[in-house]
C-alpha cells in the first residue's frame, strides 16, 4: 500500500516561504497542507497616524515586485476618500506605468521561475547553455520594462513620481516615442515566447472553482472598473469585503479567502477567464496559439495566461503611448482638497486583485487602514488544488507528486512576503 | 579597479563650464545598488546609505546608484556595469554599527539553507546568471553595516547612523 512523506519546507522559486505538507498511510491519504510560515507583517498599523503624503511614498516599499500596484491601489484610495478627479493625462500615464509592472513581473515569472519546470531543468542556469537565446530573450524583456517603469515612474523599482491627483514629473514626448519603438521590437521577442510554451508541455489538471477579477466594459481591466465573479457576477469595489471574507487556519500565518465556493482564484488566469474577448488582436490570436480558452480551469495555465497578458500589455502601451503623443504632454497641478472619509483602491496587481482602504480624518491624516493582498487570496485555492490533485497522482513517485506540487505552488506566482532581506553571513574561519 | 568595458570620458566640471578640455581620464563604470526596506528601520541600511551620496561626486567618477530596493531580480539592472557595488544590512553577529566589506566568496562560503535568505539567493543568482551569460560586472563587493533594529519605522538607529560616514569612507577607496 501507498505511503508517502512529503515535507517541503521553503518551495523554491517563489517569493517566500511556504511548506507542502502530504502524508498517507496505507494508501490512505491522512494529511494534505499549504502552510506559510512567515509572519505577517501589519503595514497598516504603521501607516496609521501618517498623512496621506507619506501613505503615497510608503506603501510601494511594501513589495519590490508589485509596488507599483501597491502605489496605485494607495492613491486611488486616497483619492475616492478626497473626491479627487485625475485627469485623461493623469489615466493614461497611470495604465502605462501600471502595464511596465505587469510587463516586469510576468517575464520574470514565466521565464526565469516557471520555463525550467516545463523545461525539465531545476533552475534558470542551465538553461543558458541549452537555450542560451532564451535567457538573453528574457533578460531583454526584463530590461525594457524596468526602462518603461523608469520613464514614467521616474524610478525601475518602488516609482517615485506618482503622487495623489497626478504625477510630480512627466516624460518627453522624444522619449516617450523612442520607449514605443522598443516596444514594437519586444513583439517580435513575446512571438518568439509564444512559439517556444506552444512546444512545451503543460500539466494536464482540472479542478473547477471561481474567478475574480476586475471588470471594466470600456477594456481589459487593470486599473479601474467593478469586482466580477465568474459565478455571481459583479460587485461595486466598495463592497470588497463581501467578496474576501478573510478567515485565518490554524496552520498558516497568512489569512485565507472565500467567496461562492469553498475558494476563490486570482491572478492572470481569473482575469483571462473574466475578460478574454477584451484582450488584444495579438493576445487573442496567442491564447488561440497557446490553447487557452475561457472559462479554463487548469491552474497549470496561469503562466500561459501571463504570457498572454503580457502580450497585451506591450501592444496597450504602444496604443497608450500614441494616444499621448498625439495629445501632447502638459504640466498640471494635481487638483487635490484634503476632507474626511473613507475611499478604496482596487487594482489587478500581476498575481491578482489588491485592495487599499484607507479612512482619513480632516486634515488628511489616515486613521484606518486595510490591504487585502492577492497572494493570500489565492492561498486557499491552492490547497483546494492540492487535495484534489494528490489522489489523481497517487500512484506516482513521491518525487514525481512532490514536484508536481510544487510546480503547482510555483504557477500560482505566489508572493508571501518580499518586504526583508537582509543579509545573514556566517564567518568561516 | 580593472575592465573598462563601458569607460567614458571625464572633464571636471571647472574644465566644462570654461568649455575647455586639458585632462582626461578613463573610469569603468560602478553601479551602486543599495538595497533594503525603507520602512523597517535598520533593515533600510542601502537605501539610506545612497541617499547620502554627492551625486556630482559619483557623476565624475562614472558611478551611479540604483535604489533596488525589494527588487527580486537585478541582472536587468546590473548588466552593463564593470563594479558593483551592493549595499545592505549585514548580519555577521558582530556588534551594531560593525561595517563590513564582503566578497561574493565571503557571503557564499558561510551560507546554508539554514541562513540564505532568499533575496539573497536571488542576488547570487543574478550575478551567476550574468557571469554565465558572459556579462556583468566583472568585480562585485558587497558593503554594509550590522543592524540594531529592523522593526517598523523610517528612521536609522543611532549606532548605525553614525557610521555611515564610516561606510561612504570604505565607498570611496573602492570608486
Amino acid at each position: 500500500m501507498k505511503e508517502l512523506n512529503i515535507n517541503v519546507h521553503h518551495v523554491t522559486r517563489v517569493e517566500g516561504h511556504g511548506n507542502i505538507t502530504v502524508n498517507a498511510r496505507n494508501g490512505k491519504l491522512e494529511e494534505i497542507i499549504w502552510s506559510i510560515p512567515e509572519s505577517p507583517r501589519f503595514f497598516e498599523a504603521m501607516f496609521r497616524g501618517r498623512s496621506y503624503e507619506d501613505v503615497t511614498w510608503m506603501t510601494p516599499r511594501i513589495c519590490g515586485i508589485c509596488s507599483i500596484a501597491h502605489s496605485t491601489a494607495s492613491i486611488q484610495a486616497t483619492e475616492a476618500a478626497f473626491g479627487v478627479e485625475i485627469s485623461e493625462q493623469t489615466l493614461l500615464l497611470r495604465k502605462l506605468l501600471f502595464h511596465a509592472e505587469t510587463l516586469q513581473s510576468h517575464v520574470l515569472h514565466f521565464y526565469f521561475l516557471a520555463a525550467p519546470d516545463f523545461l525539465g531543468v531545476g533552475s534558470v542556469f542551465p538553461l543558458v547553455d541549452t537555450h542560451t537565446e532564451v535567457v538573453l530573450r528574457a533578460l531583454r524583456l526584463k530590461k525594457l520594462a524596468n526602462d518603461l517603469a523608469d520613464l514614467i515612474g521616474g524610478r525601475k523599482t518602488h516609482p517615485l513620481t506618482c503622487v495623489v491627483g497626478g504625477f510630480a514629473k512627466l516624460p518627453e514626448v522624444s522619449e516617450l516615442k523612442a520607449m514605443r519603438q522598443k516596444l514594437v521590437q519586444a513583439m517580435d521577442d513575446m512571438q518568439e515566447t509564444v512559439k517556444l510554451f506552444k512546444g512545451l508541455e503543460i500539466p494536464n489538471f482540472t479542478r473547477e472553482t471561481e474567478y475574480i477579477a476586475l471588470k471594466d466594459p470600456k477594456e481589459y481591466a487593470f486599473i479601474n472598473g467593478d469586482i466580477a465573479s465568474t459565478d455571481t457576477g459583479s460587485t461595486s469595489i466598495n463592497s470588497y469585503l463581501d467578496i474576501t471574507n478573510e478567515f485565518c487556519v490554524p496552520h498558516s500565518t497568512a489569512k485565507f479567502s472565500k467567496h461562492n465556493r469553498d475558494s476563490y482564484m486570482v491572478g492572470a488566469l481569473a482575469r483571462f477567464n473574466n475578460n478574454a474577448r477584451q484582450l488584444s488582436p495579438a493576445a487573442q490570436k496567442a491564447a488561440e496559439e497557446l490553447g487557452l480558452k475561457a472559462i479554463c480551469h487548469n491552474p497549470y495555465m496561469i503562466s500561459i495566461a501571463q504570457i498572454v497578458e503580457t502580450i497585451h500589455v506591450i501592444e496597450d502601451a504602444i496604443n497608450l503611448i500614441d494616444k499621448l503623443t498625439v495629445r501632447g504632454l502638459r504640466g498640471e497641478k494635481p487638483p487635490v482638497k484634503v476632507r474626511a472619509g473613507r475611499g478604496i483602491g482596487a487594482v489587478e496587481a500581476p498575481r491578482g486583485i489588491l485592495f487599499h482602504d484607507y479612512t482619513y480624518d480632516d486634515k488628511g491624516i489616515l486613521v484606518n487602514a486595510n490591504c487585502v493582498i492577492p497572494t493570500n487570496q489565492n492561498h486557499n485555492n491552492i490547497q483546494k488544488d492540492m487535495e484534489t490533485l494528490v489522489p489523481e497522482i497517487i500512484d506516482q513517485s513521491q518525487e514525481e507528486i512532490t514536484l508536481r506540487l510544487e510546480m503547482l505552488v510555483r504557477a500560482y506566482d505566489p508572493c508571501i512576503s518580499c518586504s526583508t532581506h537582509f543579509l545573514k553571513v556566517k564567518f568561516t574561519q | 579597479m580593472n575592465g573598462s568595458r563601458t569607460a567614458v570620458t571625464w572633464k571636471t566640471s571647472l574644465q566644462k563650464q570654461k568649455g575647455i578640455m586639458t585632462e582626461e581620464k578613463i573610469y569603468p563604470k560602478v553601479v551602486i545598488l543599495g538595497i533594503g526596506n525603507l520602512l523597517l528601520g535598520d533593515e533600510g541600511i542601502g537605501i539610506h546609505f545612497i541617499q547620502t551620496l554627492d551625486k556630482d561626486y559619483l557623476r565624475h567618477h562614472n558611478a551611479e546608484t540604483i535604489d533596488g530596493g525589494l527588487c527580486p531580480e537585478f541582472a536587468s539592472l546590473v548588466e552593463d556595469a564593470s563594479k558593483l557595488i551592493i549595499v545592505d544590512a549585514v548580519k555577521g553577529g558582530k556588534p551594531p554599527g560593525t561595517t563590513y566589506r564582503l566578497s561574493v566568496d565571503d557571503v557564499t562560503a558561510g551560507l546554508s539553507p539554514a541562513n540564505l535568505s532568499l533575496h539573497y539567493a536571488n542576488i547570487l543568482d543574478s550575478l551567476k546568471l550574468l557571469q554565465k551569460l558572459g556579462k556583468g560586472p566583472q568585480e562585485t563587493v558587497i558593503l554594509g553595516i550590522e543592524p540594531q533594529n529592523m522593526d517598523w519605522g523610517l528612521k536609522l538607529s543611532a549606532e548605525v547612523q553614525e557610521k555611515l560616514p564610516e561606510l561612504q569612507a570604505i565607498l570611496s577607496r573602492e570608486i
